[in-house]
């Protein structure tokens, strides 16, 4: 394989990948997993892209679709996809209390989701509801069931 | 965006591999080989081995799910609600083990389920599915198959209703898109678990919205939250939604 591109895809995609599969999955081990298998998806699959937000976006997809199929097929995953006992270390600082990220890991994953396909990859309702395959007007209750539970722990502090 | 989420986006970026676990990776990818490419034609000795084993294994796994509680879907998933981080939360899984219910053959499209084969070439497209309503013998709520057109192939999905006794806190439908028969026999099959590109799925989205959406209003007509509540299997009180011939 193209030692280049296993670096390109590491290090632009690495990352993203890590934090969609414990946004999703809520477990660092299924997390790498689904980094692993989406890298090694990513480096056979030779397709190019207009441009870097495209590229982007296809791995995001990527990367949801692989997790929404490992909470179906939790009982039949293959474990470690890449050489036995890779075992990766991530840096996670230790969230302060009371922090946004604390409290949206925290709320169920299909809140979690939402979140962060708004607000950290800022897609559009539109987009999210195509991503996740639910009616945009579910996507948009979910954010406000979110937002209301977020407001919620913080004690009535308001997020728009 | 206001400003609590920039934060949320700053907290998240701190989130990475370490340099150590990068380097490992990038080396463990480039040494990976991919797997060899099936050939199209009789399987080999080898192959069909694995192919009765994996048969047998889907057996077993058919029977470990039979054991969980939730109810199957009439296209081979079973449903149920579990607890994720002390939350209800409904999951579904699907085996390998269930007919597509659409077959190509003499350049027609044929709907084969339950017992029948009917012709449905053009009745769907990109946009449009064709859904078949009946009822979901253990729950005895509606359960919808849908097939449409899908980015060069023919996908299929599937619609359930969880019942009341699936306690989640809005109640939801569960929806999906379990697979796609490609008509271009060069193109890869998918197994159930694939779904589509969202430029792909018009026709399931539309199709969700037309059957949910006789519920929706009578629910939550207020917020117009696309949240669904199946009638009770004993209720006469609202007819299902009835698809025109």
């Amino acid at each position: 394989m193209d030692s280049e591109r296993a670096e390109y895809l590491v290090e632009r995609y690495a990352d993203l990948l890590i934090r969609v599969g414990r946004t999703w999955l809520g477990d660092w081990d299924d997390a790498q997993d689904v980094c692993q298998t989406v890298l090694i998806k990513l480096l056979e699959d030779s397709r190019e892209f207009p441009d870097e937000g495209q590229e982007r976006a296809w791995v995001v997809r990527l990367a949801v679709n692989q997790c929404k199929n490992w909470k179906k097929t939790a009982w039949v995953r293959r474990r470690a996809p890449l050489e036995e006992g890779l075992a990766l270390a991530v840096e996670d600082p230790e969230p302060e209390d009371g922090s946004l990220l604390e409290r949206v890991r925290a709320l169920p994953p299909k809140y979690r989701e939402v979140i962060f396909l708004r607000y950290y990859e800022e897609y559009p309702v539109r987009e999210i509801a195509q991503l996740l395959g639910i009616p945009a007007p579910l996507v948009s209750t979910r954010l406000k069931r979110a937002k209301d539970k977020l407001r919620t722990m913080l004690g009535g502090e308001n997020y728009v | 965006m206001c400003e609590d989420f920039g934060k949320y986006k700053e907290e998240l970026d701190r989130v990475r591999l370490t340099p150590d676990s990068k380097a490992a990776l990038v080396r463990a990818l480039a040494e990976h080989r991919p797997e060899t490419k099936k050939t199209a034609g009789r399987p080999s000795r080898r192959a069909r081995l694995i192919l009765a084993a994996a048969v047998l294994a889907l057996g077993a796994l058919a029977l470990t799910a039979a054991a969980l509680p939730g109810f199957w879907s009439l296209l081979g998933g079973r449903h149920s609600t579990t607890r994720v981080d002390g939350q209800p939360y409904s999951a579904s899984f699907f085996g390998d083990g269930g007919d597509p219910p659409v077959e190509v053959a003499e350049g027609r499209v044929w709907f084969v389920f339950d017992g029948r084969r009917v012709d449905i070439t053009g009745q769907f497209d990109e946009e449009r599915a064709f859904i078949y309503e009946t009822t979901n013998p253990e729950t005895g709520l509606p359960n919808y198959i849908l097939v449409g057109w899908s980015a060069g192939g023919i996908g299929y999905g599937e619609i359930v209703f969880l019942p009341e006794e699936a306690d989640d806190d809005i109640h939801p439908f569960s929806a999906h898109t379990l697979g796609v028969v490609w008509m271009d026999p060069d193109y890869p099959i998918f197994d159930h678990t694939y779904v589509p590109g969202p430029e792909a799925n018009g026709w399931f989205s539309n199709a969700v919205e037309e059957i949910c959406a006789p519920y929706l209003e009578r629910i939550h007509p207020s917020e117009g939250a696309y949240e669904v509540q199946p009638p009770r299997p004993d209720s006469d009180s609202s007819p299902l939604p009835i698809r025109p011939d």
